[in-house]
């Protein structure tokens, strides 16, 4: 198989393994709700956008726009797990955040999670990009 | 290191683990990790004008003395059991509040039986659970505990007795200490203004839409306070909505209400019982909260 068509399986399987989780952080949130005797949040609710958004839809365009071609795959291959981190971490600080609107509680942890997963996401993000666009010296 | 990051399986599960470590930290820190900020300097509080009851008329629903005067009603509407309390005292230092373990911090809790019990407390009810928040105005017997703003409205008691909503993002809580503010409490929302019902239907606490179990207070006329406790979340009693509370005090005829914490919280204590029937839903059993309010010497 031609290092494109292996590429392309990564692809397919990175967006569907977000599709799980996607689907596991329905199942968390529905689950939740169940004995939050009807007290709803919307960061449990929707902490599944960033699975969606962040994961699924993000490397499906990106897998498009590329045509799965990666210049520097060592690159690409740290920024992937820097941005996959990040994205976790703005998922599990979405359930954090939930619990505490659900318990009417709050805490000053938010901003760490949001400061850790943004950055891991900025500099992943950026990391890949280098990897796909920039060719090796 | 960026070896290390580079590899598929190894950093993933390395971070899996790394972040479920972090996120079991966070939660027990918030709701479990005990965290004593100050104690209670009994010396720091205002003294009471007298300790001396005369004679004292006590029943099971009624508390008499020269200083004091309690009635308890137990009412059923909207597939719910409440509980009306009628409180009357000559001074608002018998309106009193007392904290877990004596200490101000982070989860540090006692029944509210326990702590009116150790206060030997007539009556008593859960507070506004402030140990819960990092933020929310607390002022109680007089002292300031902390003075972040939870950007909410809080109901303040002053050294007269008479209650009023402030908006916290407004206001300074050392300018509430020059005024000699009795109490303070950050929790919500306000049921009633001016003899005005401020809540409606989809008003609720959070993003809760349904019948819970609930406590508030509420002021009659100068020292003469209603308090209403639901019970909620049984088969036997639906709970309030915020609506229906406020309905309540209307018909009791409160110039001003406000919603203390409820759910598992609520519960009432009276000359050594507990009236109601505290749930959080799952078991019959009353919960700890961080403060109490209390009527006693």
């Amino acid at each position: 198989m031609s290092i494109l068509g292996i590429n392309q399986i990564r692809w397919k399987k990175t967006v569907i393994v977000y599709g799980v989780f996607v689907a596991f952080c329905m199942m968390v949130a529905y689950v939740y709700n169940l004995f939050g005797h009807g007290v709803h949040s919307n960061s449990m609710d929707y902490m599944f956008v960033y699975p969606l958004i962040g994961g699924s839809i993000f490397y499906g365009i990106l897998g498009i726009l590329t045509n799965h071609k990666v210049v520097r795959f060592s690159y690409y291959r740290i920024g992937y797990n820097l941005y996959n981190a990040g994205l976790a971490t703005l998922t599990v600080r979405s359930f954090y955040q939930g619990v505490l609107e659900i318990a009417g509680a709050s805490s000053t942890y938010l901003t760490t999670f949001m400061m850790i997963g943004g950055l891991l996401m900025v500099i992943g993000c950026l990391t890949m990009i280098i990897a796909l666009l920039f060719k090796e010296e | 290191m960026l070896t290390f990051i580079k590899k598929p399986y190894r950093f993933a599960i390395l971070y899996t683990f790394l972040l479920i470590g972090a996120l079991s930290y966070v939660l027990l820190d918030t709701f479990v990790i005990t965290k004593t900020i100050a104690t209670v300097d009994e010396s720091q509080l205002a003294t009471q004008k007298e300790t001396e009851t005369g004679e004292i008329t006590i029943t099971t629903t009624t508390y008499e003395d020269d200083h004091i005067k309690i009635s308890i009603q137990t009412m059923r509407e909207y597939d719910t059991t409440f509980y009306v309390a009628d409180i009357q005292v000559s001074d608002i230092s018998y309106l009193k509040t007392a904290l877990a373990n004596d200490s101000y911090g982070r989860n540090i809790k006692e029944t509210t039986s326990a702590m009116a019990e150790d206060k030997k407390a007539i009556f008593a009810i859960n507070g506004d659970y402030y140990g819960f928040r990092n933020s929310g105005f607390v002022v109680r017997n007089g002292v300031v505990y902390r003075d972040t703003s939870n950007s909410a409205e809080a109901l303040v008691i002053d050294e007269n007795g008479d209650f009023r909503v402030i908006d916290e993002d407004s206001s300074n809580v050392n300018d509430l200490f020059e005024e000699n503010v009795w109490q303070v409490f950050s929790f919500g929302p306000t049921l009633i203004i001016d003899s005005q019902i401020v809540v409606n239907a989809s008003s609720e606490v959070a993003q809760s839409m349904t019948s819970n179990p609930r406590t508030a207070i509420g002021q009659i006329d100068e020292l003469h306070y209603i308090v209403i406790v639901s019970d909620g979340r049984t088969d036997e009693s639906e709970g309030l909505t915020l609506l229906e509370l406020a309905e309540q005090f209307e018909k009791y005829g409160c110039s001003i209400a406000y919603n203390l914490d409820g759910g598992g919280s609520s519960t009432m204590y009276f000359n050594g019982e507990i009236i109601n029937n505290p749930s959080n839903g799952r078991s019959e059993k009353e919960r700890e909260v961080s403060d109490i309010v209390y009527i006693g010497y």
